[in-house]
């Protein structure tokens, strides 16, 4: 038998052939976003498991603890409302440096739940440098309507930390200061601040856990690329926002400018900046904040081509950053923003960005936007 | 022994060769549908805000910084005019001015932003080109209907041709391409890529395995440089095209391709046998009912095409066919440097991604300072021209000029770019010490660029 002929008898297979690959393509890229059953039969990195992971012990733990924070801030709040005095004021303090703390350990997590609706809820309710004046204009303003107004330099963590620590005036001063729209705009603001995080943590340990592991995938979109992509760029901001902005090594700027930190009136922006680069280790390490060890983006490099070269690269970098951290001088950040120290570690933060920024998405195949071409 | 001139002569004789119509006219259909949804879908995306109108600053091609988007409005009433460009192409409805307009608007389009660049849209411009010079027209078409043109049967044989060697172009280079160390030894990058997409409904499970990314590989290189010579066959074509539905629905489903799967598996139609695209023909008049009357198709095709027009052809492709070679004019790696890397058929050649991180000095008193890159460019942009040198370059001169308006008399930028290409260890990829306002992009080798050091290569 001649091949030709043996094409014409197999034309009526072939055409058959054709009608299931077009069927079988086609059903496959509708299903994709169907669950599936994880399967753990090879040594290839199991997505899911690390989604769980993330879910379970890192992200809703996080936010749990941070919406114990700031319930307990809004008590206290209550309580110096009710009852001005120092003690109260103090107390109220302490209650704010533990939840601008649990703060540090959830801001990367600003898609999903955490996604408000003017942007990633750090971004809205994290904002420094607060706008003093028209947080004073708001105050003394009976109409001002917070749900719409679109400010977020008037709202959120720092404008509290704005209202009971007040530059230049005595902790008496402060307390009298607080007449009842001063303490009307203060427990506005913590009432944001509650809703926003009891609503992100019962989002989170509601249906927005399933879908989060159930999107196993690495496309625009996908679990894996929201999570990645916001811990990138809560990692620029630690560098960009919190030292090179106000040490004045951004382009442009002549001097360097205290009032630009984190935290600049409690001056706990040193602590602050401990614990934000911890969580940024806890998410590339997969460590809960507990310090338990659970999935992260170094076991998942692992079992990938160039992936133990890039977690023994960035380790090391990572190693150098927290020396460097530990180095900078004890006291407030805005009292030696001039410091090299400052320069060193922003330097040295730089010199990670690649490993975590490209290097990174690269071996793990994320893709980081919607952009049709990706590597063409 | 033929000389040159009598070869060249040979080619002509053959362009003018009549053949049958039908295929044109399918080709005709299809790209103008294809173009249609094409259009719709980039719109339903949100691309035409996030691409064109959204960006601070947009990176043009090699001598088309003069190309720039107009108006939200305006930018939408050009892609209604595309699209409505691409019904009447389909239509065969004033096609030469639908031809042209659609190739002007598309072209106008696709400069806009480099770092959108695909070689597929680079294919269409080129397809759109050559669509404007055929009388795609001249057969089942409203032209035809409104008496606007003459019917045909029969075509020079370039009129197809053309299409055909385009293609071929494509698909050739895009294997001669893959023939490279880096894909057919190391398998990469789809050692990288596959992996990523094992949560895939039935064929994910595969890519668990280490073989796969080779069958891949040299499956993707055998295919790409063979398909051609598979579908000029009638034995070998109905094969061969049940390899390019396999071939590009696998790409279109693995990769962020949009909808270039589709044109290829509609495009490649055009091999097929003048009587396959006359039934096409006959069932499309039989669905809409239309243009049996107009079926007299009895005049020939008596036009002869001047021979200033043959050699315009014909030097068009010997264009075609040697500018993705002009790498080799240049030194040093391809993949790396990229010199001579586009309009080359390089698909979804590598995996390549950077981290760029600028420094702008004051000249005056020598303070720098570090970019925020996103605060300039969108993710996209920032993605694609953090690895390509020359959009590198064009970002340093953008920010000579943005710190020269904010009053800095003097800037000079620098960059520090670590690199990765395939999955080995960054490196870096400019010169961080060369202040960049001072080079300027030339046809020349770009002497800023350090060499990729392959014994960093540690897989």
């Amino acid at each position: 038998m001649n091949f030709n002929t043996l094409l014409g008898k197999t034309k009526n297979l072939k055409a058959l052939f054709l009608t299931v690959l077009i069927v079988g393509f086609t059903l496959s890229s509708c299903n994709n976003k169907s669950n599936k059953k994880d399967d753990d039969n090879s040594d290839n990195f199991d997505r899911a498991a690390m989604l769980t992971d993330v879910a379970d012990l890192l992200i809703i733990p996080n936010f749990e603890t941070l919406q114990t924070e700031v319930n307990d801030l809004k008590t206290a709040i209550e309580t110096f409302n009710t009852t001005s005095n120092e003690a109260n004021l103090i107390a109220t303090r302490e209650a704010w440096v533990d939840a601008a703390m649990a703060h540090q350990h959830c801001s990367a997590f600003g898609f999903g739940p955490g996604k408000l609706l003017l942007g990633p809820y750090a971004s809205v309710l994290g904002v420094f440098p607060v706008n003093e004046s028209a947080v004073e204009a708001n105050i003394v303003d009976d109409s001002f309507d917070l749900p719409n107004s679109f400010s977020k330099d008037i709202r959120g963590f720092y404008a509290i930390e704005y209202l009971i620590y007040r530059e230049g005036l005595s902790d008496a001063d402060i307390v009298s200061s607080f007449d009842a729209d001063r303490k009307a705009y203060l427990l506005l603001i913590v009432n944001e601040l509650k809703s926003t995080f009891d609503n992100i943590v019962a989002e989170w340990n509601g249906s927005y856990r399933a879908d989060f592991i159930a999107s196993t995938g690495t496309s625009a979109g996908s679990s894996l690329s929201l999570y990645y992509n916001d811990f990138v760029k809560d990692y620029e901001n630690l560098k960009n926002f919190k030292l090179e902005l106000p040490a004045g090594l951004t382009a442009g700027f002549e001097t360097p400018d205290p009032t630009l930190v984190e935290a600049y009136y409690s001056g706990i922006s040193r602590d602050l900046i401990v614990e934000h680069f911890k969580s940024c280790t806890n998410i590339w390490s997969g460590t809960s904040k507990d310090g338990t060890n659970i999935q992260g983006f170094e076991e998942y490099l692992a079992v990938l081509v160039g992936g133990p070269e890039l977690a023994t690269q960035t380790n090391t970098t990572i190693t150098q950053i927290e020396d460097l951290i530990n180095a900078l001088p004890a006291g407030k950040l805005s009292d030696n923003i001039a410091d090299p120290a400052i320069e060193t570690l922003r330097d040295k933060l730089q010199d990670n960005t690649a490993n975590f920024k490209s290097s990174l998405s690269s071996i793990l195949g994320i893709s980081i936007t919607y952009s049709s071409g990706d590597g063409d | 022994m033929k000389t040159i001139g009598e070869y060249i002569q040979s080619v002509f004789n053959k362009m003018e060769q009549s053949t049958s119509i039908a295929p044109l006219v399918v080709f005709r259909i299809a790209f103008g549908l294809l173009m249609l949804f094409s259009s719709s879908r980039y719109l339903y995306m949100g691309w035409l805000e996030n691409q064109l109108t959204d960006p601070i600053l947009h990176f043009s091609y090699y001598g088309f910084d003069w190309i720039k988007p107009i108006s939200e409005t305006g930018m939408y009433m050009i892609f209604i005019i595309m699209m409505i460009a691409s019904i009447f192409i389909s239509l065969g409805f004033v096609y030469r001015i639908s031809t042209i307009v659609f190739f002007l608007c598309f072209t106008y389009i696709e400069l806009i932003d480099i770092t959108y660049y695909l070689n597929h849209y680079y294919f269409v411009s080129l397809v759109a080109l050559m669509l404007i010079f055929v009388p795609a027209n001249k057969h089942f078409s409203l032209d035809v209907k409104l008496g606007l043109t003459q019917s045909i049967d029969k075509i020079p044989s370039w009129c197809i041709g053309v299409f055909k060697w385009q293609i071929a172009i494509v698909y050739i280079y895009a294997g001669l391409a893959k023939m490279n160390y880096a894909w057919l030894i190391e398998a990469l990058p789809l050692r990288i890529w596959l992996p990523a997409q094992s949560e895939l409904p039935i064929i994910g499970f595969m890519f668990e395995y280490d073989i796969i990314p080779y069958l891949f590989s040299w499956a993707g290189m055998l295919f790409d440089t063979f398909i051609i010579f598979g579908l000029m066959y009638k034995k070998t074509r109905l094969i061969s095209y049940l390899c390019v539905v396999f071939f590009h629905s696998i790409t279109g489903i693995l990769f962020q391709i949009g909808v270039f799967p589709i044109v290829m598996m509609f495009g490649v139609l055009i091999f097929f046998s003048d009587e396959f695209h006359q039934k096409i023909i006959v069932g499309l008049r039989k669905l809409i009912g239309f243009g049996m009357l107009s079926s007299k198709n009895t005049d020939l095709y008596s036009y002869k095409t001047p021979k200033f027009f043959k050699t315009a052809v014909f030097l068009f492709f010997v264009f075609q066919i040697l500018f993705p070679w002009r790498f080799m004019l240049y030194s040093g790696n391809l993949f790396w440097t990229e010199q001579g890397y586009r309009f080359g058929w390089r698909v979804m050649l590598m995996e390549k991604a950077g981290t760029a991180t600028f420094f702008v000095k004051d000249g005056e008193n020598g303070r720098e300072g570090s970019v925020i890159n996103h605060q300039f460019l969108n993710m996209h942009q920032e993605k694609q021209m953090a690895m390509q040198p020359d959009l590198i370059l064009q970002f340093a001169h953008y920010l000579e000029e943005h710190f020269k308006e904010k009053g800095m008399k003097d800037p000079k930028v620098r960059v520090e770019a670590w690199v990765t290409l395939n999955g080995k260890p960054a490196q870096l990829l400019i010169d961080p010490s060369v202040d960049l306002t001072e080079k300027k992009d030339t046809w020349r080798s770009k002497d800023w660029i350090l060499p990729f050091k392959a014994s960093n290569a540690k897989i």
